[in-house]
Formats: C-alpha cells, sequence, structure tokens
C-alpha cells in the first residue's frame, strides 16, 4: 500500500480530501479489503487517543460508501441499480452489524449455569427444515385456502395453512392494536394467491387494499 | 428506654425510605411508559431513513426502511439480501411483494409500523403481568439512546429491551428477550437519518400494483356466545376478538385472538379429517406453534410467545357449545 493512499485515507477522515479524490478512494475501499481493514485501524487509533470506546466506525464508513453510492449516476436502468445498491449496502451493513450483535453477544447470553424458566426449558429444538412443512391430512383445507404454484414448490415453503393462519394473525392483532407477527415473517417463504379470492388464472397481478382509518 | 426509642426511629426511617422508593419506582415507570409512548408517536410522525439489521430464528437479514409521516402515512421495508422482498404501508393497507409471487393486500391499522419488535402501548398497560425499569443510557448508530426494559412478569410472555433515541424517541434497537434474558430476535439501525422525507421513489413498490385483489383473508366478527373457550390462560390473557373468515360457514372455522395486552395469541379452530394426529409443539424465532385435535377438530395456537404459552392455551380449549345452528 503506497504512502500516498495512506495520506488520502487520512486526508478522507479529516474531511479534507478533494471530491475527485474522495470518489476514487471510495471506489478503491469498495474492492480493497486491505484497505478497509486500514481504515478501519486508523478510525480505532483515533478513538484510542481520544479514549473512547467503540465498534461503530465501520458504520460510518458505511454510511458514507452508501452516501457515496447514492450520488452515482446509474449506468443502467433504475431498477436493476437501486437494487445493486441495495445488495452492496446490505453487504456491507449486515457485516457492520454482526460485529455489533457479537460485541452485546455476552451481555444477552444467559450463563451456562442460569437457572432457566419452564418456558425457556420447553422450547423445542426441532430442525427448522421440518418445521413450517405441511404435515399431512390431518385438517380439512383450511377455510382461507390457498393453492400451489411452481414458485412455492421449488423453494420448498411455508405450510399453506400455516401461512394463512399467519396473515390473520397480524391482520386481526393490528385491528386489536397488539403486537402481532411482524409482517416480514410473512415473506420468509414465498406467499401463493388464495385460489378462493379470486385470483385470476391468466397470471395477472392484481392487488386489493383494504384501507382502514386513515 | 433508650433502644426502644432507637428501634422505634429505625423503624420509621425503614418506612419512609420503602414509601418514599415505591413512590420513586411508580414515577420512574410513568417516566418509562411516557417514553414508550412517545417511541410509538414518533415512528408515526416522524420522517426517517435509514438501515437496520433484523436478527431473527438464526438468521441476520439487512433491511431498509423510508418512512414519511404527511397523510397518508407512508412506509417501506425492503430485504437487502436474499430474494427481494419489500413491504410497502399507506396507511392502515400493506402490500407485501415478493419476486415471481403475485403481491399480497393485507389490512393492518392506521399508525402500525412495519419496523420488527416494536411492542404496542396500550392505553391501560397491563402493570400486572409486565414492568418497566430503566436500563441506563447507549449510544446506537452514532445516536444517544435512553434504554427502556420492559420486563415480563413470567415465562409466559417474552420482554422488550428498547434503545430509544433521545431526541426524536425513535427505536434505535429492540430486542426481544425470555424470561432467563436470553435475547430471542433482536433488530438495530446501522444508520439511520432523522428528519428528511424520503424521496418518492423510494416510498413507491419496486413493481406496480395492479387493480384486483390477492388479499389477505378477510375475517368477520362473530356474535353470541363461543364455542370453544381456553380453561387454561396464563395470567392477563383475555379474548379479545372471535372471528371467522368471511367466506366460511358457521360452524367450520373460528378464530379466537387472546391477548396480554402486549403479546397476543391466536387460535384456530377447523374440523379435522383424515383421523387424528398428535399433538406438536414447535418454535421458529419468537414465533411459537401448537397444534393438536379436540374433539373431532384440528386446533392450531400461534404467537411470538414462549413454546409453553401455547402449549398451555392449547391444552386448555374444550368446546363448549357442541350443537350444531
Amino acid at each position: 500500500m503506497s504512502e500516498d493512499i495512506k495520506q488520502h485515507l487520512s486526508a478522507l477522515m479529516d474531511g479534507e480530501l478533494d471530491r475527485d479524490a474522495t470518489r476514487f478512494l471510495l471506489r478503491r475501499l469498495d474492492g480493497d479489503a486491505a484497505l478497509r481493514a486500514t481504515w478501519s485501524r486508523y478510525h480505532l487509533i483515533r478513538e484510542g487517543l481520544r479514549r473512547q470506546q467503540g465498534i461503530w466506525p465501520a458504520a460510518g464508513f458505511s454510511e458514507a460508501v452508501l452516501a457515496r453510492l447514492d450520488a452515482e449516476p446509474l449506468p443502467r436502468g433504475r431498477a436493476l441499480g437501486r437494487w445493486a445498491r441495495y445488495a452492496a449496502g446490505g453487504t456491507i451493513a449486515a457485516g457492520v452489524a454482526v460485529a455489533a450483535l457479537l460485541v452485546s453477544l455476552p451481555v444477552d447470553t444467559p450463563r451456562p449455569d442460569a437457572g432457566q424458566p419452564v418456558a425457556a426449558e420447553s422450547r423445542p429444538a426441532l430442525p427448522t427444515d421440518t418445521f413450517l412443512q405441511p404435515r399431512g391430512p390431518m385438517l380439512a383445507q383450511p377455510a382461507a385456502a390457498t393453492t400451489g404454484g411452481d414458485a412455492y414448490a421449488s423453494t420448498g415453503g411455508l405450510d399453506p395453512r400455516l401461512q394463512s393462519y399467519l396473515i390473520r394473525h397480524y391482520e386481526a392483532s393490528g385491528a386489536a392494536g397488539r403486537s402481532g407477527i411482524a409482517p416480514y415473517v410473512l415473506l420468509v417463504a414465498p406467499t401463493r394467491a388464495p385460489e378462493t379470492r379470486g385470483a385470476n388464472a391468466d397470471g395477472v397481478a392484481p392487488a386489493t387494499v383494504h384501507p382502514r382509518a386513515q | 428506654m433508650g433502644a426502644a426509642a432507637s428501634a422505634w426511629r429505625s423503624g420509621a426511617l425503614l418506612l419512609s425510605a420503602a414509601l418514599f422508593s415505591t413512590a420513586a419506582l411508580a414515577q420512574d415507570s410513568a417516566g418509562l411508559l411516557q417514553s414508550l409512548s412517545r417511541m410509538t408517536a414518533a415512528l408515526r410522525e416522524r420522517d426517517y431513513q435509514g438501515a437496520l439489521i433484523y436478527q431473527h430464528d438464526g438468521r441476520i437479514d439487512a433491511l431498509r426502511l423510508y418512512h414519511a409521516a404527511a397523510a397518508p402515512e407512508r412506509e417501506r421495508l425492503v430485504s437487502l439480501n436474499g430474494p427481494a422482498r419489500e413491504f410497502v404501508r399507506s396507511g392502515g393497507a400493506v402490500t407485501c411483494i415478493q419476486a415471481g409471487i403475485e403481491p399480497l393486500a393485507l389490512t393492518g391499522e392506521a399508525g402500525r409500523s412495519l419496523l420488527p419488535l416494536v411492542p404496542p402501548v396500550p392505553a391501560e398497560f397491563p402493570h400486572a403481568v409486565y414492568r418497566l425499569e430503566s436500563g441506563g443510557e447507549e449510544r446506537v448508530a452514532g445516536y444517544e439512546a435512553r434504554v427502556v426494559e420492559l420486563r415480563a412478569g413470567d415465562a409466559f410472555r417474552y420482554g422488550y429491551r428498547l434503545w430509544i433515541e433521545k431526541d426524536s424517541s425513535l427505536p434505535l434497537r429492540s430486542a426481544l428477550v425470555d424470561a432467563s434474558g436470553r435475547v430471542i430476535e433482536q433488530m438495530m439501525f446501522v444508520t439511520l437519518e432523522i428528519g428528511a422525507p424520503p424521496h418518492s421513489q423510494d416510498l413507491a413498490p419496486i413493481r406496480p400494483l395492479a387493480e384486483g385483489g390477492v388479499s389477505g383473508d378477510e375475517e368477520t366478527a362473530l356474535a353470541g356466545d363461543a364455542d370453544w373457550q381456553a380453561a387454561g390462560l396464563p395470567d392477563g390473557f383475555a379474548l379479545t376478538a372471535r372471528t371467522s373468515p368471511a367466506h366460511a360457514g358457521r360452524n367450520e372455522a373460528e378464530h379466537l385472538l387472546y391477548s396480554d395486552g402486549i403479546a397476543s395469541v391466536s387460535v384456530y379452530i377447523e374440523p379435522a379429517v383424515g383421523g387424528a394426529a398428535a399433538a406438536s409443539l414447535d418454535s421458529r424465532g419468537a414465533l411459537s406453534v401448537y397444534t393438536a385435535a379436540i374433539d373431532g377438530h384440528g386446533v392450531t395456537v400461534l404467537g411470538e410467545v414462549p413454546p409453553s404459552t401455547v402449549e398451555r392455551i392449547g391444552k386448555s380449549l374444550r368446546r363448549v357449545s357442541p350443537t350444531i345452528r
């Protein structure tokens, strides 16, 4: 790594690097793991000098990269570019976040000898690939029936009955002002169109919205 | 004589100390409850956008959230890794969009955030089964945060640990914890920009929504006496709704919603066919599911509660009105 690059890193940290050099350096940071490591070390050193503890320099780094990427002209179609940007940002953000969570784990993890409550003891340790799968014809087809599709089959997703239950639970608990299933969980496995709800056969994507109180 | 007076003084001192600490605790609890209320309002009334991570069921997902407060309130939650997935909310209407799958419209509640792991703050806080404690102060995503502990009073529900930004009252981090303090799920903002409304294109769904209707399963409220009852509800839980899918006949399917004010549990009862299956208890992240056959019906109990809670409720279900109408 050349001294010029190191000087540029220092200047970037001090906010004294000009726009073109900043753009160049960020591009290089994005593809150069060693350079990113150096950047993080510089921040750690600075934090140490200030007698501060923390793991957040990398968060600032990813934010800066995201901001710069947002400002970049998109060479391709907007949609593709946006997802590509998200992917890049997500990788960085997730990396930073994993580090943060690992740091916090000792606080959150119970001691091995800590007494477990009844509820914790009864938590089953079943493999997740068997969970949420159809269990056989115990029930009649649920009233909120959903039907199969190639996309669903190919990804081996959620039991359609449970999917229906989760959606109804989310809606009912929300209507009652209670905490329910996080909406994100509903898409951990693919959702299929309920046949009995008027999904059209030609595959046109319909969407009925039921606004409650605005 | 001197000893008696001294004992009396000591007793009075202890009593006043106890009264003072009780009053201080009540005041502290009221202040913390106010923090939670401000958090709920901030999620609805502030403009913000940021990137967050969500750790659940042994996996870590990166998400991006956009929120615009101007009416109608709009919000968009985008998954940054794995298959392209996103949620778009306008007022109380939520749409799930995923590549290769038709968009699914859900009916939510206006102002109900898409952000995971944010507990509701009911008008009457259930002090009997939850308690509020201060967890000090920490720094998250570059902001100073006040930590609020929403502790469960027993092992039949989960508690929350919330990191609330001091100025805006937005939640920066949240963890769902069990009675032993073990983290079940958590989310944390990595970057958060507060105050600037997102661009309109960032609030728009990645795929345009066509007219028509793939929707969630609408339900209608059931009147009259309940056919099924859970006799062994954990403390604090009560029946809050009894519904049936809109297109299902009476006696075909029933959905009971129980809540303790924060957590909620759904019970689904449907006619069983093909013989009785063994009861089962599963969990995935915060979600627990219990299934069983009772009195010729298939029963499913689920919610973001410990497995023992859905099992207890499921095992206590009894049919109280077997007559055919």
